[in-house]
Parts: structure tokens; sequence; C-alpha cells
């Protein structure tokens, strides 16, 4: 089992490999195909920044760090995943938008606190229900609830990135926790 | 029992690895940013013009308002002058002719002298019989004349090488030589201040000092001037070189005359419009007539918004009440424009037809066509202008806003993935086999909004109008919201072998979001509306555009499904100027 994985993986990787020589070259179908297979990740990763309805945005956003990933393909070093490579100048990408257009404002210091929600729940749900609510959440709360849940950057980091104090980042996420509760909560009531 | 898993862990699982599905459309864009172009700066320019318009607007609406409004202070200024030295009511105009006589007897050549109300035929037979006589007197007894420049006008006349007549014919009033109907367009050399402050010796001295006196005589300088309703002449002083070679000098004359307009042919009193100080004779005329109390007329002027010179101190301070209010406000503001506006158009073409503006506001609906269910509001300013008894013409400015109840305009895209022919499966015919993607595209919208500029005319039967004509159609950019949605299809065409069949391609979108951009066009408007009183009335019309300058199909499409709808426009409609019916 393990060689087979191996085995895929090998194959996969010289796929990549073949795909990043052809975007080398300037070949457009390569490029077409690399696209084509980081999109979803990568769209999916944009999409939880930007809300529900802007979807032109998300492509905006996404085709930016794309148009930099074929820009730069050159300044791979071939070490650790092309696929992280990728992703981090995706993030940057979205970062770029999120700096452009988000101010945040001082919040109380708020002492982290976990809720939690039953796996009946959870089991009925699916990926497009749980991106819809984090589309949902406001968009200060949604930005700092994605780094710090999904991306796992630390409050301090956070604050850094997005110039608020550790304090306010708390609260945000504290919100975000709160808000995707209590639509769980009424999504297994209803049903 | 229940497990209980936190927030962040639940996130994680389902979201952290999730994947997105694939739209045909972002590689689309993809290759033309490859390709050196922005799809999406597309969007961004096309707001530009819109601000800038909107920019443009407020400019050009901020300088009619501030131009319309020193012009208003500018003509009340003058209007308020006008009325200090013009009489409102009978008594006080004797009171007034007989100050402007005393005044002319003190000091003739000040010349500061108006005489109002052409209407009033004994006033101005009493002025005219008083500058008789005093002309005679002067002529015949120049040592009882206090004034210098009379004094030796009269002297001048005694001099045997002097036209009389002309100068006395001059001096005589215009009224009594039935000439002074119409203003004189040639313009006179006016005489200088210079010469006006110096005593005639001085004056010889001057014109020798300048070398002027070389002709066999000099031609009298003329100046012809008019205050409202009087006349006034100036003859200036000039040098004589008589047969001997003295010269000899003809001073100054002065005199005034009332000048009677000529009457406007009335068709329909109500329809002629009147300058402020024809308004006040008129008014005066009315309420002598029917001798009407003080108060009373001190508040209809008012109610003109005139300024009064001379009314009883109860109405005076009413009336100082009354005009700071109306002075603020922007209601008043827009009044007082527009009755400048009609005021300006009056001086400019001499029309007789006032213009009556207002504004409206109201519903509209679009009933016809129920699939697409419009509905808003709208507002704007009107400006009627009576042409006869019957006919008005009508123009107004007319914002609209509509509501989009949900109606979605739909399009695809298609790929053609792959294709396989079974040739086998079905006996002499060929089974097409097509694997396809396509992204539906869904394009919605909120709200639009247009400008309509009617220019209608407009029929009155009694209390009821009717109207019809054009307008011009302005239809702002649409902000809309675009959805997309991938799909992978399978689609197979079974053909006969002898047919001839057209294999299946790529289909592209036939719309993008510059096809929702702003258009103009023309359109009709037939309505009619019922007047509760001069000012006020409710309106309802039906509009509908029949051209727009948009090209293409996509466009076309969107003009027929969105502008191309009969509207229903219910409104109540106030004009600032009351606007009477034809009995």
């Amino acid at each position: 089992m393990t060689a087979i994985l191996s085995q895929i993986e090998t194959k996969q990787d010289l796929f990549i490999q073949n795909l990043i020589e052809g975007c080398l070259k300037q070949d457009r179908i390569a490029q077409e195909k690399l696209y084509k297979y980081y999109y979803p990740k990568m769209m999916s990763m944009v999409r939880r920044y930007t809300n529900y309805h802007q979807y032109h945005l998300a492509e905006e956003i996404l085709n930016n760090g794309f148009l930099k990933v074929f820009q730069r393909i050159d300044s791979y070093s071939h070490k650790g995943s092309f696929e992280g490579w990728v992703r981090r100048i995706i993030y940057h990408s979205i970062f770029d938008y999120v700096r452009a257009t988000t101010k945040y404002r001082e919040k109380v210091v708020f002492e982290e606190a976990e809720q939690s929600v039953s796996d009946i729940a959870i089991d009925k749900m699916q990926y497009d229900d749980i991106m819809q609510m984090i589309q949902g959440l406001p968009e200060n709360t949604r930005i700092v609830f994605n780094m710090y849940i999904i991306e796992g950057f630390s409050h301090k980091e956070i604050s850094n990135q997005l110039n608020l104090s550790e304090g306010t980042s708390k609260w945000h996420v504290h919100e975000g926790r709160k808000i995707l509760q209590e639509k769980i909560n009424n999504l297994s009531k209803n049903e | 029992m229940n497990k209980k898993i936190s927030i962040d862990e639940l996130v994680r699982q389902k979201v952290a690895n999730g994947e997105e599905p694939h739209n045909l459309g972002a590689w689309a864009n993809m290759e033309r940013m490859l390709d050196g172009k922005n799809p999406y700066h597309q969007d961004k320019d096309d707001k530009k013009p819109f601000w800038m318009f909107l920019l443009l607007g407020f400019l050009v609406v901020g300088t009619s308002i501030i131009a319309g409004y020193s012009y208003l202070k500018k003509d009340n200024h003058l209007s308020q002058n006008s009325a200090d030295i013009i009489p409102t009511k009978g008594t006080s105009a004797n009171i007034n002719t007989q100050k402007i006589l005393d005044q002319n007897n003190e000091s003739p050549t000040e010349g500061a002298l108006a005489v109002a109300s052409a209407n009033n035929n004994d006033i101005i037979e009493q002025i005219e019989k008083t500058e008789s006589n005093k002309l005679q007197q002067k002529l015949t007894d120049p040592t009882k004349l206090s004034s210098p420049p009379l004094a030796s006008q009269a002297a001048s006349i005694n001099q045997p090488n002097v036209n009389k007549s002309a100068i006395t014919a001059s001096a005589l009033p215009n009224k009594l030589n039935s000439n002074a109907i119409k203003k004189p367009t040639t313009t006179f050399p006016t005489v200088s201040s210079e010469r006006k402050n110096l005593k005639p010796s001085d004056l010889y001295t001057l014109d020798n000092k300048k070398n002027q006196v070389n002709t066999e005589k000099i031609e009298p300088t003329i100046t012809e001037s008019y205050l409202d309703t009087t006349k006034i002449t100036e003859v200036s002083q000039h040098v004589v070189k008589d047969q001997s070679g003295n010269k000899k000098i003809i001073t100054d004359s002065f005199s005034y005359a009332l000048v009677q307009e000529k009457k406007r042919t009335v068709i329909n009193p109500r329809f002629v419009a009147l300058n402020e100080e024809q308004e006040m004779a008129a008014q005066r005329k009315t309420a002598l007539a029917s001798n009407e109390k003080i108060a009373e007329s001190a508040q209809a002027r008012i109610d003109i918004h005139e300024p009064v010179s001379q009314t009883p101190n109860t109405a005076n301070s009413k009336s100082a009440k009354v005009s700071t209010k109306e002075r603020s406000g922007f209601f008043t503001l827009f009044k007082n424009i527009s009755e400048g506006i009609n005021q300006k158009a009056i001086q400019i073409t001499h029309t007789k037809f006032p213009i009556h503006t207002g504004m409206f506001v109201g519903l509209n609906a679009a009933l016809v066509n129920s699939k697409h269910n419009f509905g808003g509001f709208q507002g704007g300013f009107t400006a009627m202008t009576p042409l006869s008894r019957l006919l008005t013409l009508q123009m107004e400015a007319r914002f609209i806003h509509k509501n989009n109840s949900g109606y979605t305009i739909k399009d695809n895209r298609n790929v053609v993935r792959s294709t396989f022919i079974d040739t086998t499966s079905v006996f002499k015919s060929k089974i097409y086999n097509y694997e396809i993607d396509s992204v539906n595209y869904g394009y919605n919208l909120n709200n639009f909004y247009t400008l309509q500029i009617p220019l209608l005319l407009n029929a009155d039967f009694q209390k009821i109008n009717v109207y019809a004509g054009m307008h011009f159609d302005y239809g702002f950019r649409m902000n809309i919201n675009t959805s997309s949605r991938s799909n992978s299809l399978t689609a197979s065409d079974t053909v006969g072998a002898s047919e001839t069949y057209i294999p299946r391609n790529n289909t592209d979108t036939r719309l993008t979001r510059n096809d929702f951009g702003r258009r103009f066009g023309l359109g009709y408007t037939v309505g009619g509306a019922y007047q509760f009183n001069d000012k006020l009335s409710l309106d309802l019309r039906m509009s509908n555009l029949f051209w727009d300058n948009t090209s293409g199909v996509a466009k076309k499409e969107i003009t027929n499904v969105f502008f191309r709808i009969p509207s229903f426009q219910l409104s109540v409609a106030y004009r600032f100027r009351g606007y009477e019916k034809t009995p």
C-alpha cells in the first residue's frame, strides 16, 4: 500500500514537474493545466476571505495570485512542496486585498473560550454549508477568523499583519465562533 | 450521548481541505491577463465617468443656484429702489407728484424725477398742466427762476440768433408733443461731469483751452434718458460764434416728460406677463375701484412678493416678518429663482407667456408586462408656459427610480470537452456523444435609474387637462450582481447515415457587464392631470421608450427587458406660481 501511494506521489510529482517546465517555457497548455489543477483548492481559500456574493472579486484575487505564480515560477527553488509555494503567493494576493480594503476598530480585550457544537449536526453538514456560514461572517471578523483558525496564525502575528491589537484579534475570533455556533444550532433545530 | 466538537475543529475539518468547482470563465480571464490585458479593469474604469457626471451635475446645479440667487438679489434690490419712488395709491401718488414738482421748483436740474402709474390719467394731466404753466412762466419771466442753468437758458432764448422753438420743443413735456411712445435707439454724447459743475464763464474758458470753438456753430449735445415712465432730456451747454465773431454760450436745458408705454394687445389678461411695475399699477387700479382696505392691499402685495414703499405700519411689520420667512428654505429659493427666470424670459423675448415652475413626486409601476414587475418612485421639476386659452407647453426634468423584483437575465457558455461518435449501436445511424463543460451566468440587479426630460403639449379642459409629447431618456449604468455555476453535461445526437449534420461547437456568452452601461434614448409620454386648484394637481401618465442609442443584440435585449417597458406614473405636482385655468 505504501509502495502504491509513493508511486502515485511520484507520478504526481512528475506531472507537476512537467507542468512547471512547460510554464517556464510559457507554454499556454501547461499553464492551463497547472491553473486548473490548483484552482479548486486555491479558490476555496480565496472564497473563505470574500463574501458569498463577491464571486468576481474572488476570481480577480485568485487570478492576480496565479499571474504572479506564472511570472515568478522561475524563482521556485524546488525545495518544499510546490502547492505550498503557490498557496503562499495566493495568500499574499488575498492579503494585498485585505490591507487595501479593511480597517479595524479597536475592540474590548476578550478572554478566549472555545465554543462547541453537537457532532450529530456536524455529520449532516457539508463543505458548502460551512463555507456559506463563514462567508456570511462580517468582513473583519471573517478575515481574522480565517487567519487564526485555518491558516494557523497566532494573535500576535495577526495583530502585526493587520495592524490591530491582540485583544481586537481575539474579539473577532470569539465573535466568529459565536456567530457560527448560532448558525449551526439554528440549522440543526430546523432539521 | 452526543459528543461535542469545537467550532475550530469543525471548520478545519470541513473547510480547510475543501475544493471549489471549476469555472471555465476564470481560466478565460486568466488567459487575458497572461496576454497583458486586465479583464477586471473595465468595471473600475466605467465608474469614473459616473462620478464625473455626478460632479459635473453638482457643479452645474450649484452654479445655477448661486447665479440665480445673485440675479434675484440684484433684481429685488432694483425693484425695491423703484418701489421707493413709485406711488402705490391714488392719494400717495398725488403726494408724490406734488413732492416731485416741489423738488423741481427748487432744483430743476437735478433730474432724478419719476412719475408712476401710466394708467392714472388724473395724475398725468395734473403734471402736464403744471409743467406747461411752469414752462410758460420760465420763458416769460426768466428773472424769477432761482436755478442758474434755467435762468441762463432763458437768457439764451432771448438771444437773437438762437433757435427758440428748438429749445422750447425740447423743454416741453413729450406727452404734449405726443411723440414719446417709443424709446430712442440713438444714443447721444453725454455731458461730462466736468462741464456740469462749471459756470458758463468757466465753460467758455474751458472750451477755449481745448481749442474747440473753431466752427461757426456748435451743435448742442442732447442727452435723453429714461427713468421708469419719465423721460429726461438734457441739452448741454455749447458755444455759438455769431457773424461778428463774438462767441456766446448757450446753457444747458433740462426737461422731463411722462412717457406712456404702448399698450399691449391683450388676448386673455390671465396669460399676459406683467412686469412688476405693471402688476403694481393693475393692482392699485383694482384697489381704487373696489375701495379695498389699505391693509388688504398691502397683504396682496406681500403675496405677490413685491416691495412696498408706503404701507401702514401694521402691514409693514407683517410684510417684514413674511419676507424674512420666505427668504429661508430651499422651496423659497427655488420659487424666487423661478420668478427671476420668468422675469428674465419676459425681458429677453418680450413674450406674453409666463413660466409656471413647480415640483412633483410620485410612484411608478410597470403594469402592462407583469413578468417584469418594475416599480419605484419619481420626482423632479416642471415648467409650464401657456400658449393660448387651450394649449400649454410643459417641460420637465424627471428622475425615475425603479426596483427590480427578482427578474434575472440568464446566459451560458459551453465548451465541448470531448466528442465520441458511435456508429455501431444503431443501424445506419451515427450517435454523436458529447461531454460539455457548461457555465450558467445570472445577471440580477436591485434598482435602476433613468432621467427623463419630457416636452409635452397640454390641452386644458376645466379642471382636467390631457397631454402628450416626447421625452429624452437617459438610462444610468445598472449596478448588476453576477452569479455563475459550472456543470458538466452529456449530450447525444442520433443522426441518420444520409442526413447532414453539423456537430456541436463551443458557444460563448452573449452578455458582458458592459452591456448594462448607460444609454440615451427617445420615448413618448401620454397622460392627464386633475387640477385641485391653481397650484396642486394629480398627474397620471404612461411613458415608454421607442428608440435608444444601443447597438448589438445583447444591449438591445437589455433595453427591451428593462427600459422598453410601458411605465405608469402617478404624481402629485405643486406649482409655485398659481396657474388659473380658463373659465
